[in-house]
């Protein structure tokens, strides 16, 4: 799958340093999926709101595989 | 006043200063007070027609917001094996950011992220210019045999130029894609973007490479570089 986000995400990971955040991003997406959507849930953004985030995020998901 | 607590009183006739700035102290109580009220009724009034507006200003948003979803993606893509999806989680009413992806003819599906500066409804304003672009050299390439959309490099510049037209402060990272469904070829480029798109392949993740500058920062022609990826790397994966 490639996965194409916003840098809103890395506004969700806690350290301080750009590059360890975009390391804990990738260790976090890591593993297989089943599905897009178990991204977003790996990712703990599952039930956020509006209020939860500091910055919009958005993702776009191209994967191959069944319908 | 048996004991002779009236001694210690000062009669009116003794001290006439006193009454005098007793009365005046009355006075300017009634006053202080007269005000005190008249301030409360300003501030209640002014606090009715500051709701009023934001009332009018947050169904403004709502609507606004609602004509944002209408420009997304309505469902997922599905492209030869390829499925397409998104997800956007605004951090206000309206977002900054945005993706699109559409079918440009029987084998090439045109996508691109973009992530605008600042939040809410001026950055919202500025992924209307990019939603609008994209569909315009669609247009151009169905009709006229323009490549324009089909060129990531080609539309970052373009991307470039219509922002800084807009001389509104706004620049945007972008990644924009070409996917060749038929012949499994990717063709993408990055405008400043992080995260880097991220390929993920059974038991491994990596950024896949690219750079360049952001769109609306300059007028420079050298924005980003052309990468080139065999997009059967893009492993199966349940569609959503």
């Amino acid at each position: 799958m490639l996965v194409l986000m916003s840098d809103g995400v890395l506004e969700t990971i806690d350290e301080v340093d750009l590059i360890e955040r975009e390391k804990t991003l990738l260790s976090r997406i890591s593993g297989s999926l089943e599905k897009p959507g178990d991204l977003i849930r790996r990712l703990s953004l599952g039930d956020v709101t509006s209020d939860d985030l500091a910055d919009d995020i958005a993702g776009l998901f191209i994967s191959r595989g069944v319908g | 006043m048996g004991l002779g607590a009236a001694s210690f009183f000062v009669t009116p006739s003794e001290k006439p200063g006193l009454v005098r700035r007793a009365i005046e102290r009355s006075v300017h109580h009634r006053q202080l007070q007269r005000e005190l009220v008249e301030t409360n009724e300003n501030l209640a009034r002014a606090n009715t027609e500051l709701s009023h507006s934001l009332r009018i200003l947050e169904q403004d948003q709502a609507a606004g917001r609602q004509v944002q979803k209408a420009m997304f993606p309505a469902q997922s893509l599905r492209a030869g094996e390829y499925w397409f999806s998104h997800r956007i989680l605004p951090s206000l009413y309206l977002s900054g950011d945005f993706t699109d992806y559409f079918n440009v003819d029987q084998s090439k599906v045109v996508f691109f992220l973009a992530d605008v500066s600042g939040h809410g409804s001026s950055s919202a304003f500025a992924t209307v210019l990019l939603k609008n672009l994209f569909a315009r050299k669609r247009s151009d390439y169905l009709r006229r045999d323009d490549t324009t959309v089909i060129d990531p490099i080609e539309m970052l510049s373009l991307a470039n130029s219509e922002l800084l037209e807009l001389h509104v402060n706004k620049y945007a990272t972008m990644v924009v894609g070409c996917l060749d469904f038929e012949t499994h070829q990717l063709h993408y480029s990055v405008a400043g973007h992080l995260p880097k798109p991220v390929l993920m392949t059974p038991g491994h993740s990596q950024y896949l490479a690219g750079e360049g500058m952001p769109v609306g920062l300059t007028s420079r022609g050298d924005l980003s570089t052309r990468n080139d990826h065999a997009a059967r790397d893009l492993y199966a994966c349940a569609h959503v």
